[in-house]
């Protein structure tokens, strides 16, 4: 009993925890019966399936497959920057409007990759800003702010 | 230049020491910038079309432009939250359904109090609820249909969903006439309508805006409303009332503000809101959708909500339409 | 020769000057709206569907209709070049769309697409025209068994997609079902894996869905990689003509999607959704060698592309005969049809026949101007891919926040796509396919809803299912898909070893 396809392991893994969350979270949903369902019973069911599922994932994983997919550490920080970028990005947004906010989020994204040089960054992060800008104010006239101060 | 100088400080004092005086005559100058109006639904279907239209006659007799959002989801929670939480300054007004009545009884997690946080302003419409069956039913007269639920449970009817006033409506008839249907709710009325024109809904209970087309056409048979008063669009249709059922109730569009408005500002919105209601273009819409308008003032609106408000809460109660 | 005759009457209105200008700004501003990540076609007609209010009624439906067939077209190219799709149909597209844009055949890619969708709408739009009657017929028959039925031959279909491992393509058709729960149950309204927050009442937007699990992921694997995203040769004319071997193996796709297209389109809700991967599995069933799907096979996008259009022309048949919207792009039709005064449904073909006439005239208009409108353009969309990813990607990460932030204006969906974002990297690092995970997401809550309703009304006999012979024959062809896809991939495995 050894796991050799570590992907199919890992997926199988997260299944299991996907199923025992959805039935830990909807244990105070009532099942009622075949005819007159309650909102518990297709999401339990459906939840079953997933830990059933987990379990075949982690028996096929006992034999060799595709495995997993390696990044380094180009890709770890590729995703730090992006979810920093979003995260800074969903905050800015109603603090100082969406020209600042695509501005600092494409600023972060930039950071990611180490060929740009400053200047390249700040001109990109305004392009991106000005982007935005012309789509969704401009063109689309979206009523959002395109820049605010909250102080 | 001296003068000029003085002459500027002077005039700065001056105003400084005219901001509290202007903000207690803020309702005198009221409005003074545009007025929003938050709708909770997405762009098209009725309740938008009738908000659209009003922004015209209503941005006339306020002199200030109306600007409509759109602010849709959980049938209406978003967008009175929205309300619930702007300034209380007389520019942002919401539109609340039938549900905005039942919601403190349905939903335990409202995250605003429907009755401290909010303040009714004036009413819009209200729409007829209609009982229909398809053509091909056996059922003919509605008394057909009260013989046919004696059965608990055979009748199935189908909403637009669950707390919507076609939902009530059901549950104050099974309650007046000591019946047990089963109801079918369905992701919006368009599609309840659908599935009973094909025969595989036996009982619909949806706008006559909804089913109107059907039934003159033919595939649809009305068989009662439950409006107060005889629908315009089929004068010939009983109500419910009529029947001996007292069950009145429709789908409404009431405006609300943010509680602590000023009054003298809702009083104003509620006269500029009547007599744009009351304009051409709006009531030939709202004839041709079977809408009915009620020239409430500010106290009546507001009794009426707490009317229904109380009305909602004990129907709730008593036969337990509450999400587990 | 009434027909005929009506048609002709509608050409005339769609050709008034302003209906022809509208048509054509409609078409440009769709494509362009749509092309970019993060914004579908709903997003698009509803941005515009306020400003048309004062235009006439047939001349504000028709500026419409462009839209949304712009949009559509504008999403298949965002999936095409950029792996980035916006609707369950567009991720269909990227399948093999993309692959054959990293190959060097972009050019070919989009200018198949712009015929497939042409020739699906014509089919389409022939059918609205003929078959009416007959199609709001076949509707009917649908009650909630059949529409149980139908989507899990769906499911069965998704399930298809994709050529990686059975057993995890499974599990992320669980996993999509199971992340269509959150949300407020319709028959009860009780708040389901919420967890306590407002916003998840309404359930998880599938744009966010779709801009996380495809749009977040691709941007930052193409970022992995340092330097260009892709070399991309100079696109002429002549290397956007299809091979003979291409046009070939694109004929039959096209005509087969369109009727799998026109038939599905009519059934509320589903259908267009559907349309697409049911045409893609049929494809792929139906292929001397399957595996090249997924790799840049021309069937594998004209094929859905045609379907889609197809049923983006037949949705409106229920919602201009029946007053019945399919789609929540039909419900924006029909509400900007009722503010004109309109009331679609049994009677406007007589009462309105000038702009019903009108409105079927200018479908097709709309979609001969996307045809001659976007051939002279896919030389400057492919230039797009010109671009190195370090001046792409960042900007399109801005897009997605915003496009996703102006869907309802919530910080929240900015947050949920970045955790889809997440996901969608963990898949591929697992090498799971994100596709049927989408399809099932969406078909999931449909699901559960008509299961329900069929089991309400059969009063808790399961049997319905198979006593309707409608929804017996569906659930045959499910049984017969599942088998071939067991059979196959039990035969992959014989051979592998």
């Amino acid at each position: 009993m050894q796991i050799k396809d570590s992907g199919s392991a890992l997926a199988g893994a997260g299944m299991i925890a996907f199923g025992a969350v959805f039935l830990w979270a909807g244990r105070d949903l009532s099942m009622g019966s075949l005819q007159r369902m309650g909102p518990g019973y297709f999401p339990a069911l459906v939840a079953g399936l997933s830990l059933l599922l987990g379990a075949v994932l982690l028996a096929v994983s006992l034999r060799p497959g595709e495995g997993v997919m390696r990044i380094g550490r180009r890709g770890a920080v590729v995703i730090g920057a992006v979810a920093a970028a979003i995260l800074v990005f969903g905050h800015g947004i109603g603090l100082f409007g969406m020209v600042p906010s695509a501005f600092a989020a494409t600023y972060l994204v930039t950071l990611s990759q180490p060929e740009a040089g400053r200047r390249q960054r700040l001109a990109l992060s305004a392009v991106s800003a000005g982007v935005i800008w012309g789509i969704f104010l401009a063109a689309l006239g979206l009523q959002a702010p395109a820049f605010a101060w909250p102080f | 230049m001296a003068v000029t100088k003085r002459a500027l400080i002077a005039l700065a004092l001056a105003a400084a020491a005219a901001v509290p005086a202007a903000s207690a005559f803020a309702q005198e100058d009221w409005p003074s910038q545009p007025v929003k109006i938050i709708v909770p639904v997405a762009p098209g279907g009725t309740t938008d079309g009738i908000a659209r239209l009003l922004q015209e006659p209503l941005s006339q007799r306020l002199g200030q432009p109306v600007v409509i959002e759109n602010k849709p989801g959980s049938a209406g929670v978003v967008a009175t939250d929205a309300v619930a939480k702007a300034p209380a300054d007389g520019y942002t007004f919401g539109i609340v359904f039938t549900s905005h009545a039942a919601n403190p009884a349905m939903m335990p997690s409202l995250p605003y109090d429907t009755e401290k946080d909010l303040v009714p302003v004036a009413f819009m419409w209200r729409s007829v609820v209609s009982w229909s069956v398809p053509a091909s039913s056996p059922i003919q007269t509605f008394d057909d249909l009260v013989a046919a639920a004696q059965e608990p449970g055979a009748v199935i009817y189908g909403t637009g969903g669950v707390g919507q006033a076609s939902h009530f409506s059901a549950e104050l008839f099974e309650q007046a006439a000591g019946v047990e249907m089963t109801h079918a709710p369905y992701r919006g009325a368009a599609l309840a309508t659908a599935d009973a024109i094909a025969g595989q809904l036996p009982l619909l209970i949806v706008n006559t805006s909804t089913v109107g087309e059907h039934a003159r056409a033919g595939t649809m048979r009305i068989l009662a409303t439950a409006s107060p008063e005889r629908s315009k669009m089929f004068p010939d249709v009983p109500t419910l009332t009529e029947l001996g059922y007292p069950v009145s109730i429709g789908e409404f569009n009431v405006l609300v503000a943010p509680a602590g408005t000023d009054p003298a500002i809702l009083q104003k919105f509620n006269a500029a809101v009547r007599e744009a209601m009351a304009s051409d273009k709006v009531m030939d819409q709202l004839n041709a959708r079977d809408l009915v308008t009620q020239d409430y003032d500010l106290e009546e609106v507001q009794q009426f909500i707490a009317e229904e408000t109380e009305r909602m809460g004990k129907l709730v109660e008593d036969n337990d339409i509450r999400p587990q | 020769m009434d027909l005929l005759h009506n048609f002709y009457s509608g050409i005339g209105i769609a050709f008034q000057p302003l209906n022809l200008f509208v048509c054509v700004a409609g078409v440009f501003f769709g494509t362009l709206i749509g092309a970019l990540p993060g914004i579908g076609a709903i997003a698009a007609v509803s941005m515009l569907l306020p400003s048309t209010f004062y235009l006439e009624p047939v001349t504000a439906l028709v500026m419409l209709a462009g839209v949304y067939y712009g949009a559509e077209y504008g999403g298949s190219i965002a999936s095409i070049l950029l792996n980035i799709p916006g609707t369950t149909s567009s991720a269909v597209v990227c399948l093999d769309g993309n692959p054959m844009a990293r190959q060097g055949r972009a050019g070919v890619a989009l200018l198949i697409t712009a015929v497939a969708s042409y020739t699906g709408g014509t089919i389409g739009i022939v059918l609205l025209m003929a078959g009416s009657p007959l199609l709001v017929a076949l509707a009917q028959s649908f009650g909630p068994a059949e529409y149980f039925s139908f989507m899990l031959l769906g499911l069965a279909a998704a399930g298809m997609m994709g050529s990686g491992s059975p057993a995890k393509g499974l599990a992320m058709i669980v996993l999509g079902l199971l992340l269509g729960c959150i949300g407020a149950d319709v028959n009860t309204a009780a708040p389901r894996f919420t967890f306590g927050l407002t916003h998840l009442y309404d359930g998880i937007n599938v744009i966010v869905v779709a801009m996380g699990l495809f749009g977040i992921t691709e941007v930052i694997f193409g970022m992995m990689a340092p330097g260009r995203s892709t070399e991309v040769p100079r696109v002429s004319l002549r290397s956007m003509v299809p091979t003979p071997e291409d046009r070939r193996r694109a004929v039959m796709p096209i005509l087969r999607g369109s009727t799998i297209g026109s038939i599905l389109g009519v059934l509320p809700g589903a259908g267009a959704t559907l349309s697409t991967f049911m045409s893609y599995s049929l494809e792929k069933s139906l292929a001397r060698d399957p595996s090249r799907f997924g790799k840049g096979a021309v069937e594998g996008i004209a094929g859905p592309e045609s379907s889609n259009n197809a049923a983006a022309q037949t949705a409106f048949i229920p919602t201009l005969t029946l007053g019945i919207p399919g789609t929540a792009t039909m419900a924006l039709m029909l509400g900007a049809m009722m503010i004109h005064g309109i009331q679609p449904g049994p009677a406007m073909m007589t009462q309105h026949a000038d702009i019903f006439w009108g409105l079927i005239a200018s479908f097709w208009i709309g979609n001969a101007v996307l045809l001659v409108l976007n051939i002279p353009l896919i030389g400057i969309w492919v230039q797009m891919l010109r671009l190195p990813s370090l001046y792409l990607y960042p900007t399109v990460i801005s897009l997605i926040c915003m496009g996703v932030y102006s869907i309802n204006f919530a910080v929240a969906d900015i947050l949920l796509v970045l955790l889809f974002g997440l996901l969608g990297c963990a898949l591929r690092l697992l090498k799971c396919e994100p596709a049927p995970l989408l399809i099932a997401f969406v078909l999931g809550p449909m699901m559960e809803e008509n299961f329900r309703r069929a089991m309400l009304m059969s009063r808790g006999d399961v049997a319905t299912f198979v006593e309707r012979p409608l929804s017996l024959a569906i659930l045959a062809v499910t049984v017969a898909i599942a088998g071939g896809m067991l059979l196959v991939s039990l035969r992959r495995r014989r051979a592998a070893q």
